[in-house]
């Protein structure tokens, strides 16, 4: 393309500058992409997804991790909504790995009535929920506006030494 | 004693280069060609018909879960082993549904490999390590008697007390609908028809 127009050689450096930011911003963003929606979600959808993550994370850092889902394999929901889906429940089992000290999670989706309800529980160390509101990490507001980003809602059972319950709720 | 003979597939040049020169200068092991895509395989394999195909399992058009649907329909005695990077369940799953002999992981050793041919060859399974071990990990995810959730011991508690859906809902400051699904779920889960079935097993099992 660059043979074809005739330019100053300022404005040849800047093409080439520009193209460059361009390859690499394509780049970038198929790196993200591909982050944002893990293969198997994409294959496989959300049941088959959660299933891989929870086995993936099973028996390994002492956790075992369960997962029950009910009406959930002909389930067939817009990308935004399973990427959410699946993005909260890996950040929650996350935080069940980094904080609870548990041994022991649940992951539970069923579809009933046009409404699905996921929960993840575990048996770990608990902790007052009324800290999240003062709370300056971003993982608990991240995901509280991914869920509001398709109207789902949540909400938190904790008590320290009793473990944590987190519900959500979506419509469909 | 014939050789084996085999045929790899998978979209990365690299990828077959290294696996011939794995099988170079195995006595018993014959790489008779190699393709990058499955339209390819199928091509190669009408003339001439390998004893066990390497599969790659991510392939741009059609994936290997596909073509080894297709082989397997085919010519159901070639014997087929998943080649992947990913050890996830459903890849290893969906592989093994359609007729798979075995799935290896892309880092496996050259002992590996021959042995998973060798076994594919004798009509048994072969499976990485790692990968029997997600099987396992993936099989342990579920529960012979299904957990209930803190929430649904509430309900459930609740329903036993002899509490409706709108007290319920009420008392947990859930919407009636959301209730409902509890309920609606908990039978299914715990398979029973009726409320009092569902009663009944809650306090045989000290749920309530």
């Amino acid at each position: 393309m660059k043979d074809t127009i005739i330019m100053t050689p300022e404005n040849l450096q800047r093409f080439e500058k520009g193209l460059n930011l361009l390859d690499t911003s394509i780049n970038e963003f198929r790196r993200v992409a591909h982050n944002m929606m893990p293969e198997s979600l994409q294959k496989f959808g959300l049941d088959a997804a959660i299933r891989d993550f929870c086995a993936g994370l099973n028996n390994k850092a002492g956790l075992k991790v369960v997962y029950q889902s009910y009406e959930m394999d002909q389930l067939s929901l817009p990308s935004t909504t399973s990427i959410t889906i699946y993005r909260v429940i890996q950040e929650l089992l996350n935080n069940i790995l980094k904080h609870a000290a548990a041994s022991e999670a649940v992951v539970q989706a069923s579809n009933e009535n046009q409404k699905l309800l996921i929960t993840v529980e575990d048996n770990g160390r608990g902790f007052d929920p009324s800290i999240l509101e003062l709370s300056e990490g971003i993982g608990w507001a991240n995901i509280k506006n991914r869920l509001a980003y398709i109207k789902g809602k949540v909400d938190i059972q904790s008590e320290a030494g009793k473990g944590t319950s987190v519900n959500i709720e979506i419509d469909l | 004693m014939n050789k084996i003979s085999v045929f790899i597939v998978d979209d990365h040049l690299m990828v077959i280069e290294g696996i011939r020169t794995l099988l170079q200068n195995e006595p018993d092991i014959e790489l008779i060609g190699y393709a990058s895509a499955g339209i390819e395989c199928l091509r190669f394999i009408k003339d001439r018909k390998p004893d066990v195909i390497l599969m790659d399992i991510n392939m741009p058009g059609q994936s290997g879960v596909e073509l080894c649907r297709d082989v397997k329909l085919q010519y159901p005695d070639i014997f087929i082993l998943g080649l992947s990077t990913f050890n996830q369940f459903s890849y290893i799953d969906s592989m093994m549904d359609q007729g798979a002999s075995g799935y290896l992981l892309k880092n496996a050793s050259k002992e590996e490999l021959v042995e998973a041919i060798h076994t594919a060859m004798k009509g048994k399974l072969f499976l990485s390590h790692d990968v029997a071990q997600t099987l396992k990990d993936a099989a342990d995810t579920v529960k012979e008697i299904p957990i209930l959730t803190r929430r649904e011991k509430e309900i459930l508690g609740m329903i036993a007390e002899g509490l409706t859906n709108p007290q319920i809902a009420d008392k947990l400051y859930l919407s009636l609908s959301t209730v409902d699904s509890h309920r609606k779920n908990l039978m299914r889960k715990l398979n029973m028809k009726n409320t009092a079935l569902l009663i009944r097993w809650a306090v045989e099992n000290k749920v309530v």
